[in-house]
């Protein structure tokens, strides 16, 4: 698995930044708050869902926690944690779980700083991702 | 007021599709597993069905093949985190009209529901269509090969009715995904041919003479004539 960079590169800033202004149009600005206030609550339980399951060895249910986290990050354009989640979804069946610890590591680093992106640009009144 | 069926267990995403379906002035009942939606789908008259394919105690697949079993064609749009070639035909073969790959675009998935409704609600009415064989009952979405019931999807329904239509015609993809599919874009899928190739299949399972077969860098013809079949 792909050592994480520190913080979002600007291709996947301007992805989330697509993602939230294309809610905004569908929807305008209410549905983007909630949508997001939706995915920003349900994804600290699903890494903990994932962990929950690698803990309890239980490699089917580590592969489910991560695929239902992958749509929601690919929907909101967090790209670089969908993918992680991809490849740990792919590695439950058979990876050792030392690597399977070491991808679920990785997804919550990728979940908190997006969560911490997310937050900040819902939060400022004049921010991009909810362009008139 | 056309009226939907949303299942996802997600919150996240069956919220969103609601609400973006309620933005669209349909009615939305949603469910978030596979009893909830078997409950509602087999009692309530939906236009429509937007159905997850993961639920956990169940999948969508199942729900849409239980729903044809009974007769029931109800168009369905499958949502799938899962975009393999396999998946597809597995959805598609369950019984479901169209498939949309998540993360999805609303105004794409608003666009297919539409198109969905659109071909739900005018049932095909008129005389039945023959040809070398293939019966197309229009209204009951019958088609009988040779006499025998062969089973299959509205959306299969639909473009072969097109297709007999324009037998022994060559029908190119673009119209295909106008006339059948109401799209008046490329969606960028294999929807078209993932449909073409299983109703080939089901043509040919069945004893049908004629083949639906495939014009090299042109499109598909349905043709009762021997020739180099694709």
């Amino acid at each position: 698995m792909r050592p994480d960079a520190a913080g979002a590169d600007p291709a996947e800033v301007a992805e989330r930044r697509a993602a939230l202004a294309r809610l905004r149009r569908f929807g305008g600005p209410r549905l983007v708050r909630d949508m997001a206030a939706l995915f920003l609550a349900e994804m600290p339980e699903r890494v903990d869902a994932a962990r929950r399951a690698l803990a309890a060895g239980d490699r089917d249910a580590l592969a489910r926690a991560a695929h239902a986290l992958r749509s929601s990050l690919g929907q909101f354009g967090a790209t670089a944690a969908a993918s992680a989640c991809a490849e740990l979804e792919a590695a439950a069946a058979g990876a050792p779980a030392s690597e399977l610890e070491a991808g679920v590591d990785r997804l919550a680093r990728l979940c908190a700083e997006c969560r911490a992106w997310f937050e900040g640009e819902i939060a400022a009144p004049d921010a991009p991702a909810v362009p008139t | 007021m056309a009226k939907l069926l949303v299942v996802d267990d997600d919150r996240m995403f069956n919220e969103l599709v609601c609400r973006a379906m309620r933005e669209q002035g349909y009615a939305v009942d949603s469910a978030q597993d596979y009893a909830g939606a078997r409950a509602l789908a087999f009692v309530q008259d939906y236009d429509a069905l937007v159905l997850d394919v993961h639920l956990p105690d169940g999948t969508g697949l199942t729900l849409a093949q239980e729903l044809r079993r009974e007769g029931r064609t109800t168009p369905i749009l499958l949502l799938t985190g899962a975009d393999k070639p396999a998946d597809v035909v597995r959805g598609l073969d369950a019984g479901a009209d169209d498939y949309l790959p998540k993360p999805f675009d609303l105004d794409v998935l608003s666009a297919r529901v539409r198109a969905l409704i659109r071909r739900g609600g005018a049932q095909p009415e008129g005389p039945a269509l023959a040809y070398g064989g293939l019966l197309l009952e229009r209204g009951q979405y019958r088609l009988t090969v040779d006499g025998r019931r062969v089973a299959c999807t509205p959306r299969e329904f639909a473009l072969l009715a097109f297709l007999v239509q324009r037998a022994e015609r060559v029908v190119t993809r673009t119209e295909l995904l106008e006339k059948v599919w109401e799209m008046r874009f490329d969606p960028g899928s294999n929807v078209v041919d993932v449909h073409v190739a299983r109703l080939r299949g089901k043509l040919r399972e069945s004893g049908a003479r004629p083949r639906l077969i495939t014009v090299r860098g042109a499109g598909y013809m349905l043709t009762a004539v021997a020739s180099d079949a694709a």
